[in-house]
């Protein structure tokens, strides 16, 4: 039996994958309704936010209102799971009706819905770029922690124009309210105590996360009701979360990857801000999320 | 979701898509230029900046020859290793690939060129110059951007051509082309719009974006004030993230 299991839980409630686990959106709210509009209208779009802020969320609730929608077709990639050297084509012409396939055609107005679309490689962004000029792909949504970051050309950037919709960085109001809601009435922490994760997290609510499940996993099996902070200091110390990403390698070049403020980044591939750990733009002079000036 | 305004005024889709359309309003002297260069042959250098409508001329060349069996269509952004011309002319005809011989005086449209390798080039011209290339239309965003070689530059020193400005006028004959009649905006506010951004695709985008603010303020035409929604420089909104768990 598991941790969960024993608080009444059928799943891990602190699941950070959005697609697999059912979470609720509590109201409909205006990115939501800003994306759908671009994508029903054949816009390409970019939702940036960092690390954690709700992106692959908001696209599951985009997928939801598009099979909501029988004239609409859509294909979901998650660009982590595209590797190097794949051609982004061979998903996308797996949309292909029976009789397309037959007749040798391409799908039509495919909407493109991108997750994680800091993975994809130039020649991927300029295929979909061909595709969606060619009416194969209607729409496009790119999700990603840095649009600057992207290694689009300057014809895409200019196709997508302003069509960008930021999501902020969570607060410490919101690591108290998601911990509240994944544990519905089953609670057994203290606002106090979830925000004293919330700082050993380094504000990243994905580690956030998963450090609150570990948290809850070590009082459950040591039959514990609270937690002092001398405990959760001495707990801390080896850090769940980093214990599960020790062994992490990027997705692009294979290279291990190092933590930088809380985040986990690639020395080869990436760029982190010094100060808040966000991928940044390698010629960027400033921040775009703590602002920190890099001068 | 909120009703949209295009479907509320009446279109199924957003007349103001930024899709290069083959319907070439505003660039159409450009696009009879072309189309006699082509006939004569040559290789042809078509240059214009983002947006400006090189595709949407691309798009209407294909239209234009593409019954006579004739024409070759590539864009550089899908290339996967060294572009083979050989493989393109067979594949261009079912006969041709099947009895693996090049097809004669072809009309070739390449998009994109600034990724051309020397290999490619020299391979262009030798088609060309063996006759399997009639007209090769090469499109890049400027002269120095295409990346061309003496010979190449020699060859096209005649047939360079830019894409056009457009005017106020074309620009206000290019919407009325795709809303008609529809009264909800005025050829004067589409005046202003283009005034404030001239490049074409940029331009659709800010009329969609004036529409459809003075449709959600429930305003009946789009007015001079609707204008102020373009002095944003991307939609940005915050929420809250724990809407969405």
């Amino acid at each position: 039996m598991n941790w969960y299991n024993k608080l009444g839980f059928s799943k891990d409630p602190f699941e950070i994958n959005p697609f697999v686990l059912d979470t609720k959106f509590l109201k409909y709210d205006a990115e939501l309704e800003e994306l759908v509009y671009f994508l029903k209208s054949s816009a390409g779009v970019i939702l940036e936010g960092p690390d954690g802020s709700g992106k692959s969320s908001t696209l599951k609730e985009v997928i939801k209102i598009l099979q909501a929608d029988k004239k609409e077709k859509y294909i979901l990639i998650n660009g982590k799971e595209l590797s190097l050297n794949q051609n982004i084509e061979i998903k996308i012409l797996q949309k292909r009706t029976a009789l397309q396939k037959v007749l040798g055609l391409k799908p039509k107005n495919i909407i493109l819905v991108l997750d994680n679309a800091d993975y994809l490689t130039n020649e991927n962004f300029e295929r979909i770029k061909y595709y969606y000029d060619e009416e194969i792909i209607k729409s496009f949504v790119f999700a990603t922690a840095n649009y600057h970051r992207l290694l689009m050309s300057e014809s895409l950037k200019k196709r997508i124009g302003r069509r960008i919709i930021r999501l902020r960085k969570p607060s410490s109001k919101d690591a108290i309210i998601i911990v509240k809601t994944r544990m519905d009435k089953k609670l057994i922490l203290e606002d106090r105590t979830i925000l004293k994760v919330w700082e050993y997290s380094k504000h990243n609510i994905k580690m956030h996360l998963v450090n609150i499940a570990s948290l809850l996993k070590n009082m459950v099996e040591n039959d514990k009701d609270e937690i002092l902070d001398e405990e959760l200091d001495e707990l801390f110390k080896d850090n769940f979360y980093r214990e599960k990403d020790l062994s992490k390698t990027c997705q692009i070049c294979g290279l291990k990857l190092h933590e930088t403020k809380g985040s986990w980044h690639c020395d080869k591939c990436e760029h982190t801000c010094p100060e808040c750990g966000v991928s940044i733009g390698k010629n960027d002079k400033i921040c775009g999320n703590c602002g920190v000036d890099f001068k | 979701m909120s009703d949209v305004w295009y479907k509320e005024l009446g279109f199924e889709t957003n007349p103001f898509s930024i899709k290069p359309n083959s319907l070439v309003i505003g660039i159409d002297s450009t696009l009879q230029k072309l189309k006699s260069r082509i006939k004569t042959g040559g290789i042809i250098l078509l240059t214009g900046d983002y947006g400006t409508g090189k595709t949407a001329i691309l798009k209407n060349l294909i239209e234009e020859f593409k019954g006579k069996r004739k024409l070759i269509y590539y864009s550089y952004n899908r290339k996967d290793g060294i572009l083979d011309f050989d493989k393109l002319l067979y594949e261009s005809k079912m006969l041709n690939k099947i009895i693996k011989r090049k097809p004669k005086k072809m009309i070739l449209l390449l998009d994109e060129v600034e990724k051309l390798n020397i290999k490619e080039r020299e391979e262009l011209i030798l088609n060309y110059k063996q006759g399997y290339f009639k007209a090769v239309v090469l499109v890049a965003r400027n002269k120095k951007s295409a990346n061309l070689n003496t010979e190449l530059e020699e060859l096209i020193s005649k047939d360079y051509v830019q894409m056009q400005e457009m005017t106020s006028e074309t620009a206000a004959k290019m919407i009325r082309n795709r809303i008609g009649s529809v009264d909800y905006i005025s050829d004067v506010m589409i005046k202003r719009i283009f005034q404030v951004r001239k490049n074409p695709r940029m331009f659709l985008e800010n009329c969609e974006d004036v529409c459809r603010y003075a449709f959600n303020t429930n305003s009946e035409k789009v007015n001079e004030k609707h204008l102020e929604i373009l002095n944003t420089s991307s939609i940005n909104h915050t929420i809250g993230p724990w809407l969405r768990w």
